[in-house]
């Protein structure tokens, strides 16, 4: 083996490990969780806001051309800050993105499955949602609000 | 037999990784919560009576999180639980049937144990009482559950092992449980086989290890055997 050859594979390696190495610091020290997609559930068809006690919310979004139905076809909620919102998403149509900006959420909205996120809205401030995945025309008008007070 | 050795700690990687069984919804992280206590909550019973989970120190719990409206699991549940129970004869452990719909009351809670005539004191069917503690309880055990419409839940059909200090011992999944599995279930959450727990911590680790371990020596092997062809040659 040439030299040269044998330096690019030892990099390659060492890059590779590298990397493994920051995707378990990410998983284990950051505890950034990956979403998770709940496959065994008959999908929600509107989406509701649930309040289940002070600062905890369940929060049912239907992606949908060209929406966001974050609680009976609102688009805009409010929630106090300091809120642990679990967050269901699913798609009524094709597929969508789901991107709470501001924040770690990022999401596939998948017609026939439910997407989940945990997500503390610790800051108040409004948090823009955007969808992410060109789904049609009505794409770049598609946005909801999120008011942390 | 030099050749098996990069297979050994592959070997140990599996025999050392806990695949997840069964169960619907949100499976619980239990690399976040094993090992770790759980909240002092106020808990109300089926007859009313407040006391704190604290209160239960001293002997091993079997938590139950369950909802009294439940059609499907939870009511399986709490029967195979109690086929348990009876058939390991656990007489020194507590058992809750702990609702999580955060809407259940008194006279539910009473309802439920009625139904499934759940007799003598060490079995409760209890609610927490203020319903922001509940969500504390339900985060140290990373319970999770989704509302459906008419007050139903998908969630993971599941049963929590603490010990006598209220430290999370053991998970079991599913509807129906193994006697042998409960048997040493039990026996973890008395306190009689701990060696396992004290290196769970360490378990990723030492698995990662041991892959990339693997993985390098694979690696050298391999050039190594290529530049004594060549060499041969």
């Amino acid at each position: 083996m040439d030299r040269a050859e044998r330096n690019a594979i030892a990099t390659a390696v060492a890059l590779l490990l590298f990397f493994f190495v920051l995707i378990v610091y990410a998983a284990k020290g950051l505890r950034i969780d990956l979403p998770t997609c709940i496959t065994d559930v008959e999908p929600f068809k509107e989406g509701r806001l649930i309040q289940h006690a002070k600062d905890r919310y369940e929060l049912h979004v239907v992606a949908k051309m060209w929406l966001f139905d974050f609680n009976q076809g609102q688009t805009e909620i409010e929630i106090p800050a300091g809120s642990t919102v679990d967050i269901y998403l699913t798609s009524a149509d094709v597929v969508h993105g789901m991107h709470i900006n501001g924040t770690t959420v990022n999401l596939m909205a998948i017609p026939g499955t439910v997407n989940y996120a945990r997500y503390k809205f610790t800051k108040p401030g409004v948090y823009h949602v955007v969808c992410h995945e060109f789904c049609g025309v009505g794409h770049q008008a598609m946005q909801a609000k999120i008011v942390v007070k | 037999m030099r050749f098996l050795a990069p297979l050994v700690p592959l070997f140990f990687l599996f025999l050392f990784s806990h695949a997840q069984t069964g169960g619907t919804g949100i499976p619980p992280n239990e690399s976040r919560t094993l090992g770790k206590p759980v909240p002092d909550v106020v808990l109300v019973d089926s007859e009313g009576n407040e006391f704190n989970l604290y209160s239960l120190k001293g002997k091993p719990v079997i938590l139950s999180p369950i909802y009294t409206r439940c059609t499907s699991a939870c009511p399986i549940i709490t029967e195979s639980l109690k086929k348990m129970v009876s058939s390991v004869k656990a007489e020194d452990v507590y058992i809750l049937s702990l609702t999580f719909d955060p809407q259940d009351r008194v006279s539910d809670l009473k309802a439920f144990k009625e139904k499934h005539s759940l007799k003598g004191d060490n079995w409760k069917v209890v609610l927490v009482r203020d319903k922001s503690q509940l969500f504390k309880l339900l985060d140290a055990i990373d319970f999770r559950f989704a509302t459906l419409p008419g007050r139903q839940f998908v969630h993971p059909n599941l049963i929590v092992f603490l010990d006598r200090d209220m430290v999370i011992r053991k998970y079991m999944y599913g509807v129906s449980f193994d006697r042998l599995e409960f048997s040493n279930a039990l026996r973890m959450a008395r306190g009689e086989i701990a060696l396992p727990e004290k290196f769970r911590g360490h378990l990723f680790l030492v698995g990662m290890l041991g892959f990339v371990g693997t993985l390098l020596y694979t690696i050298v092997r391999i050039t190594r055997l290529r530049y004594s062809k060549k060499a041969a040659a």
